[in-house]
């Protein structure tokens, strides 16, 4: 199903009790009453369409934007992009850390092993660290300023030099794939972990790292089909209207 | 049990006899189309939709990729390119089968099965998918110790399109993608010793 501005708020927590994180993110708390979708938006300054992008594509994977409303801002999205990492770093990352850990305190036989399965998470969330730094410090800088140089049809120097190095096609080919490592985490432990004594930790690791996966997916669909598409077509008038040639970027 | 079909696509008649025979010798697996030219080939592929199409790297690289890739989509037939030693190491990026020519027999054949069995009534195998070969737990234990494709290769006097090829099907039957997790996996079923590692 997809949920329309005309929905209770309430509705759309009981329909998917995930959505509970994301609406967090929003800056949007509890205690909705009988309000729409569209009555708590407006009392909390979000773009209802925006919201509801998000919602639904949370919701169903193949869910596609409604393009006749689809004109809120590339800031907007950054912002949004901005707190789900936030989210990661702040509260689910530590939170499986911890739940690894008193799995790792709870166990007996398996206990080496499970030591092994906490270095991993190490390692991956250094990489998503890595993963979410190069965004915030490289990708979302860019695409703010080539919606600022959209708007204001002014361009900086700067800017020109960057375009012609980087377009935001090649941040889409090297969105790199953090996700394998997750998905390799929940195969050790679902699969591959001998059975431990423990067992209501195990599981609520293994929770945990399908609603974090399930939200980084939903993180690089957001920045793979509703922001870069936007970009792409701010880039391609940029190129023209300020006649920008492409042809001396190709020196590697 | 149905049967997987193959057609051969090169200009060599050796070659062509050379992998039928090795081909037929496989239970299933059957050879249903020679053919030398691409006109020949697309309407092989066209009428008989084979499972597989064996091919060298040159002829392939001949072909108007578009109107194969469109041909194959449909039909579902998958490509198996024939490569040597001396194959550009960049092809392996974007390729997903192929066999190494100058390997021995039972190397080929070994190659062959490895690739096209998973295809072959697909819910029956899987029960048994899981467990990986002698050879594969030998790659996957240098894998597991850190030692590149290249090394491997020198200690277990294979081709390196064979520790790739091996690799694949590691990483399809463990479903585990990334080398550490190939190393906690391994560690786990005691194929390599913590303490050695």
């Amino acid at each position: 199903m997809t949920f329309t501005k005309d929905m209770k708020m309430a509705d759309l927590i009981h329909k998917n009790y995930l959505l509970l994180s994301i609406i967090s993110r929003f800056g949007i708390p509890l205690g909705f009453g009988d309000k729409s979708v569209e009555e708590i938006c407006n009392e909390y300054n979000v773009n209802t369409y925006f919201f509801l992008d998000i919602v639904n594509s949370y919701s169903n994977e193949n869910y596609i934007t409604d393009v006749q409303h689809n004109n809120f801002s590339i800031h907007s999205i950054v912002r949004y992009l901005r707190k789900t990492h936030k989210f990661y770093i702040d509260q689910i990352v530590p939170e499986i850390n911890c739940l690894i850990t008193n799995l790792y305190q709870n166990c007996f036989q398996q206990k080496d092993n499970v030591k092994l399965l906490l270095n991993f998470f190490d390692e991956y969330k250094n990489e998503l660290l890595i993963h979410i730094k190069r965004e915030e410090d490289v990708v979302y800088p860019y695409v703010l300023n080539i919606e600022n140089a959209y708007e204001t049809k002014k361009i900086s120097k700067k800017l020109v030099a960057q375009m012609k190095n980087y377009s935001i096609n090649e941040y889409l080919n090297e969105h790199s794939n953090i996700e394998e490592k997750l998905l390799d985490l929940k195969n050790l432990i679902i699969k591959y972990l001998p059975p431990t004594s423990d067992y209501k930790y195990r599981n609520k690791v293994l929770a945990k790292l399908f609603q974090l996966e399930n939200d980084i997916n939903d993180h690089s669909r957001i920045e793979e089909k509703v922001m870069a598409p936007k970009i792409l077509e701010m880039e391609k008038f940029l190129f023209s209207h300020f006649s920008i040639d492409k042809q001396n970027s190709s020196d590697e | 049990m149905s049967k997987l079909t193959f057609i051969i696509a090169n200009k060599s008649f050796i070659v062509r006899r050379g992998l039928v025979s090795t081909i037929e010798e496989l239970p299933n697996f059957e050879v249903v189309k020679e053919v030398e030219n691409e006109i020949n080939l697309f309407k092989a592929i066209d009428k008989l939709t084979p499972d597989f199409v064996i091919i060298n790297f040159e002829f392939y690289k001949s072909l108007n990729i578009i109107n194969l890739n469109l041909l194959i989509e449909k039909r579902k037939t998958k490509i198996i390119k024939l490569v040597d030693r001396n194959t550009d190491n960049d092809f392996f990026k974007e390729t997903d089968f192929y066999i190494d020519i100058n390997e021995s027999k039972s190397s080929i054949v070994g190659q062959i099965k490895d690739i096209a069995t998973p295809f072959l009534e697909s819910e029956n195998i899987s029960i048994n998918n899981s467990i990986l070969s002698n050879r594969e737990k030998d790659v996957l234990r240098y894998i597991a110790l850190g030692f590149t494709n290249k090394e491997v290769a020198d200690k277990l006097f294979i081709s390196i399109h064979t520790v790739v090829s091996h690799r694949k099907n590691i990483t399809k039957k463990l479903d585990i993608h990334t080398v550490s997790g190939l190393t906690i996996y391994a560690v786990l079923n005691k194929i390599i010793d913590i303490k050695s590692s």
